[in-house]
């Protein structure tokens, strides 16, 4: 088919452009997790990154080595990065070794300062120690690695986790099941890391579901004597756990956000006629902690339930606690944060924001009684408090336009607001 | 029979190219540019500044034109040293046709011999021949556009990249997922060979390319293949101690690197018996 060459111009625009290379794929599985092949987590890793980069202004292009599970020879992916000119190039891949060894290590041409694939790799190093936790093996000289000795530009290759690694926590199972957003962490790192890097705005991690499973290594009960696992809980991993309810027995998720912000935080157990009508789920946020009842006998099982909007700063602690009065039995299984990308534009009838979008200078927010809202910019970052009596105004000066979040204290009902100068 | 030289040079990684008896290639880190002669002596050596990196080399005759991530695109004499930078500008690969003209492009647009020819062309990389230019777009769909009559032709399907456009408008392409793709003029793109790399011999009348392995991390072996379109490949080089990459083709010779991690060297094989 003959067509004109002006219509299929894309014009080439001005603009860092970065090359993502996922490890291995097709027969070429790489390190091998309990539940997940390092192949499949690397892609996933790097599409989400794709995703990340491709939002920051300043970058113009990200693009893949391999988007799909099948075969790429080293050659064709350095080869492909190197037509493209590429202004960076990293690769990403997962460590093995015999399942007793964790930790993140990133590699690059040389250790010399000078080199700028050294200096990419610092701080995307620096990145996902912080987002992982894990021991930092340090940033390591890989001229012997193909990918970066035969790229054109500057290039590093990131070990993110050992993916066989199974003494104190399973790093396949975290993978394979995205605990505590595992995969999305990682990519946001590595975000992190090469807008450092570069200078350029880092995205807001808002975006990310976090997952905390009975399972998580932030999962603890009171007593593990008195609670059993129950091999359901499925599609959230492979089990939950059970226990008599009473007033002694709690279990409970903590999880690090990543970056402070307002999330839906949303609760799932097994459903059964036994279990107990009157549990509390205590969520620990930015301005205490609030409780709220459920009956997990008849509110639902087996499908995520709300507990409510809450602001979260750095980290984030949800117990669930039984009840002398109210006998049967409590299921721990799994708690979900959601980020408010679907909040409503007036959430409440007795909180909400006048008018949203708003252009002029200032929001109103009309409310019950008395009144105080929290507002948080979209990095999560909290940057004002207004209160009022049935209404509070918010005067945006000096901020940019963009999407903020209101959260009114007593309710934690979350607003996001657009506002458009 | 074949016949292969190293050469002293030590950690090369770009293709050489070659042009007239002499090739050039990029040592690694883009640490400099060399330009060698057939009988291996070095005729033009350029050594990148601190924090300077050198690339994408492209040679005709006695003119070396390379990227610098400082100055820009640069043209060196090789026989005088003479450097002039031909564009500060952040320029796409720059690319010889066989009448010497120089193609590269800029902001979307393809440029000859520093002009621009107001042709779009939204690549890195483009080669032009006999007033046909190819390149890929990001999608990794293959453009074959002709430069006078503005009639463009699309050809997707793999993930391609590197196309080289030969003097009758056929065009040799590289795809992802391995595959060597030969595209008659007007005609339909046929796999010809699964490799990597090709190189079109215009005296042998095909294409010679490399065949690789690797344990994801670093190759564990690699030769030179053959194969004219419409026939079976044939292995050239059978070598398990060099790793044989990147051929680039001149008369009887065909250059090639030989990919050890530690030392690649550039290296040349006779192929006049093929």
């Amino acid at each position: 088919m003959f067509l004109l060459f002006k219509s299929v111009a894309v014009l080439v625009t001005a603009g860092i452009t970065i090359c993502l290379d996922p490890g291995h794929g097709g027969t070429s599985t790489g390190a091998v997790g309990d539940y997940i092949l390092e192949k499949d987590v690397v892609l996933e890793v790097a599409l989400e990154l794709q995703n990340w980069l491709s939002q920051v202004p300043g970058i113009s292009f990200v693009g893949l080595t391999r988007d799909g599970d099948y075969n790429v020879s080293l050659q064709a992916r350095t080869d492909y990065a190197n037509s493209w000119g590429f202004d960076y190039f990293v690769s990403i891949h997962e460590n093995a070794f015999n399942g007793a060894v964790q930790g993140t290590e990133t590699f690059c041409y040389s250790l010399d300062p000078g080199d700028v694939s050294y200096q990419l790799a610092v701080p995307v190093q620096s990145s996902i120690v912080s987002g992982y936790g894990y021991t930092d093996r340090g940033v390591k000289a890989g001229a012997y690695l193909h990918v970066i000795r035969e790229t054109q530009m500057p290039a590093i290759l990131g070990e993110g986790s050992f993916l066989d690694y199974t003494q104190q926590w399973n790093e396949s199972y975290l993978y394979a099941f995205n605990v505590d957003d595992h995969n999305g962490v990682q990519a946001w790192a590595y975000t992190h890391g090469i807008c450092e890097f570069l200078g350029l705005s880092v995205p807001s991690y808002g975006n990310g579901v976090v997952l905390m499973d009975n399972l998580s290594p932030g999962f603890t009960v009171d007593d593990s004597l008195e609670w059993a696992v129950e091999a359901s809980g499925a599609p959230w991993m492979m089990n939950c756990f059970t226990a008599e309810a009473c007033a002694e027995r709690t279990a409970s998720w903590s999880s690090m956000v990543a970056v402070n912000g307002v999330f839906s935080v949303e609760s799932w157990w097994t459903s059964g006629s036994d279990r107990s009508q009157s549990v509390c789920y205590r969520v620990f946020h930015s301005g205490g902690y609030t409780d709220v009842m459920v009956n997990q006998c008849s509110q639902g099982g087996g499908e995520w339930f709300s507990l409510g909007n809450f602001s979260f700063d750095g980290d984030c602690t949800v117990q669930l606690l039984g009840a002398e009065s109210s006998p049967g039995v409590m299921v721990a299984d799994a708690i979900k944060l959601v980020p408010p990308t679907g909040v409503e534009e007036n959430s409440t009838d007795l909180f909400r924001v006048v008018q949203n979008p708003c252009s002029s200078f200032c929001f109103v927010f009309a409310a019950a009684g008395e009144t105080e809202v929290l507002i948080f910019d979209f990095t999560g970052r909290l940057i004002d408090t207004v209160t009022g009596s049935g209404s509070a105004v918010w005067i945006p000066a000096n901020l940019p336009d963009g999407v903020y979040f209101a959260v009114e204290t007593d309710t934690d009902v979350a607003v996001k607001l657009v506002y458009l100068r | 029979m074949i016949v292969s030289f190293a050469l002293v040079f030590l950690a090369a990684v770009s293709s050489p190219v070659s042009s007239g008896g002499f090739a050039a290639f990029v040592t690694a880190g883009g640490e400099s540019v060399c330009v060698v002669d057939g009988g291996g002596e070095t005729v033009s050596a350029v050594d990148a500044e601190i924090g300077e990196r050198l690339s994408y080399p492209a040679l005709s005759e006695l003119r070396l034109v390379y990227v610098s991530s400082t100055r820009g695109l640069v043209e060196e004499d090789i026989i005088s040293g003479e450097s002039a930078v031909l564009s500060a500008e952040r320029t796409g690969a720059p690319w010889f046709s066989s009448d010497g003209d120089l193609w590269y492009t800029f902001d979307g647009f393809l440029y000859k011999n520093g002009v621009s020819t107001g042709v779009e062309v939204p690549a890195f990389y483009v080669s032009v021949e006999n007033g046909v230019a190819v390149f890929t777009d990001r999608s990794d769909r293959l453009h074959i556009v002709s430069l006078i009559s503005g009639e463009g032709r699309v050809i997707q399907g793999l993930r391609y990249f590197s196309p080289v456009v030969l003097a009758g408008g056929d065009v040799v392409v590289s795809s992802l997922t391995g595959e060597i793709v030969f595209v008659p003029a007007g005609g339909e793109p046929v796999v010809v060979a699964s490799g990597e790399q090709p190189c079109w011999s215009y005296r042998s009348g095909g294409v010679f390319f490399c065949v690789s392995s690797d344990d994801g991390h670093d190759l564990t072996a690699a030769d030179l293949w053959f194969v004219k379109p419409g026939e079976e490949p044939v292995q050239v080089t059978f070598t398990e101690d060099i790793l044989e990459t990147k051929p680039a083709c001149s008369g009887d010779l065909v250059w090639f690197l030989d990919a050890v991690a530690d030392s690649p060297n550039c290296m040349r094989t006779d192929v006049s018996a093929l």
